[in-house]
C-alpha cells in the first residue's frame, strides 16, 4: 500500500513521519537508488521463480514499480535482456541489428511484477 | 560469447592486473555491448533516423561508460545475483537515461499541452481542518504509537524509528543492529505489516484511515 499524492506534513513531526513509514507515500517506499541496487536480485528471482528464494523486500520492489515508471523501464529492459541471455541469444544481437529484425520477446503471462 | 566466468572469477579478475585484468575488462566489455545493443533494438521506435552503424557507436559508448562505473562500483556487488545481471543494469541505466534526454529534447516546448508535461507533481492538499477529523486522526496515531511500542520486536522498533524518523541511512542502522542492509529492509517491512494487521485487529479499516488523512 504504497499511495502517490498523499499529503504533505511537517516534515518534522514525529507522528508524521511514523505515519509516512506505516503508509509510505509514492516511491518512498523504496528509493530509486534502492531498488536499483537489489533490481538484478529482483529480476533473477521473477524470472527464476521456485529456483531462487524471494525476499519480503522484493514486495517493496513490486509497489515502487508500479508507481515509478523510470525503475519500471530499468526492470523490463533488464529482464528482456535476462531472458534473451538465457535463451543464448544475447551474443547474436549485431546480427539482429543488421537483418532488421525484431528481437524475440513475448510478454509471459504467467510472470507479474 | 566470452566463456562463463562465476561471481567470484569476475570480481577476482576485475581486480587483479595485468592480462587477466585486460582480459575479464575485454569480456565484460562484450556482455555490456550486446546488453546495450539489445536494449537499443528493443527502442527502435525511438531510433528510426539512425543507422545500424550509428546505433552500434551508441551502444559501444553506452558500454564503455558503463565499464568504468561498475569498475567503481565492484565493492558493491553482494553477490545476490549474477554478476553480469548486475553489470548489465547500470549499463542499461546509462542508455534508459540518455535516450529519455533525446526524446526530451526532441520535443519543442511549443507542442507541449497539459497533458504531456511529463511525470505530474504530487498535489499536495491540506486537510480541512475538521474538529471531528481532528479527533479520529489523534486516535490513529495514539493506536499506531501503542502498537510500535507494544508489539514491534525491539530490533522491528529500533530500525522503523532510526531509519523512519531519525532519517539514519540503511547502511548505518545495519552497522548499529550488527547485521547487514536486507535484514533491516526485512526489519522495516515486518514491522509495516505488524502495525498494519494489528491496527486492523483493533477495528481500523485501512482505506479509511489512508482517507482520513487524506483529508477525504
Ligand atoms: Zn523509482
Amino acid at each position: 500500500m504504497c499511495l502517490m499524492d498523499r499529503p504533505s506534513g511537517d516534515p518534522q513531526d514525529e507522528s508524521y513521519l511514523l505515519f509516512k513509514a506505516i503508509f509510505p507515500m509514492g516511491a518512498e517506499c523504496l528509493s530509486c537508488e534502492e531498488v536499483f541496487d537489489m533490481i538484478a536480485a529482483y529480476v533473477e528471482q521473477h524470472i527464476e521463480r521456485e529456483a531462487l528464494v524471494a525476499r519480503p523486500v522484493f514486495e517493496m520492489i513490486s509497489e515502487h514499480l508500479g508507481q515509478c515508471s523510470g525503475c519500471m523501464e530499468v526492470f523490463k529492459s533488464l529482464r528482456d535482456i535476462y531472458r534473451l541471455e538465457k535463451a543464448g541469444l544475447l551474443a547474436d544481437m549485431e546480427d539482429f541489428l543488421n537483418t532488421n529484425t525484431p528481437l524475440p520477446l513475448t510478454d509471459n503471462p504467467s510472470e507479474s511484477t | 560469447m566470452p566463456e562463463e566466468r562465476s561471481n567470484n572469477a569476475w570480481l577476482t579478475d576485475l581486480q587483479s592486473s595485468g592480462e587477466v585484468q585486460g582480459a575479464a575488462l575485454v569480456d565484460l566489455r562484450r556482455y555490456l555491448l550486446q546488453a546495450a545493443l539489445a536494449y537499443l533494438l528493443g527502442k527502435r521506435g525511438d531510433l528510426k533516423n539512425m543507422a545500424p552503424e550509428e546505433i552500434r557507436d551508441l551502444a559501444e559508448d553506452f558500454a564503455q561508460e558503463a565499464l568504468i562505473v561498475i569498475q567503481q562500483k565492484l565493492n558493491t556487488f553482494r553477490g545476490d545475483s549474477k554478476f553480469t545481471t548486475w553489470a548489465y543494469r547500470i549499463v542499461l541505466n546509462l542508455a534508459a537515461s540518455e535516450l529519455r534526454r533525446r526524446r526530451w529534447r526532441n520535443v519543442s516546448l511549443d507542442s507541449l499541452t497539459p497533458a504531456q508535461e511529463g511525470p505530474a507533481t504530487p498535489v499536495t492538499q491540506t486537510p480541512q481542518s475538521d474538529p471531528e477529523q481532528d479527533t479520529q486522526r489523534a486516535m490513529v496515531m495514539s493506536a499506531m504509537k501503542k502498537v510500535i511500542e507494544e508489539k514491534l520486536t525491539e530490533r522491528q522498533r529500533q530500525a522503523l524509528v532510526g531509519v523512519k524518523v531519525e532519517g539514519l541511512p540503511v547502511s548505518e542502522m545495519a552497522q548499529r543492529l550488527k547485521t547487514n542492509s536486507n535484514n533491516v529492509y526485512k526489519l522495516l517491512f515486518d514491522a509495516r505489516q505488524k502495525v498494519r494487521a494489528e491496527l486492523e485487529k483493533e477495528g481500523w479499516n485501512m482505506p479509511a484511515v489512508l482517507n482520513l488523512f487524506e483529508g477525504g
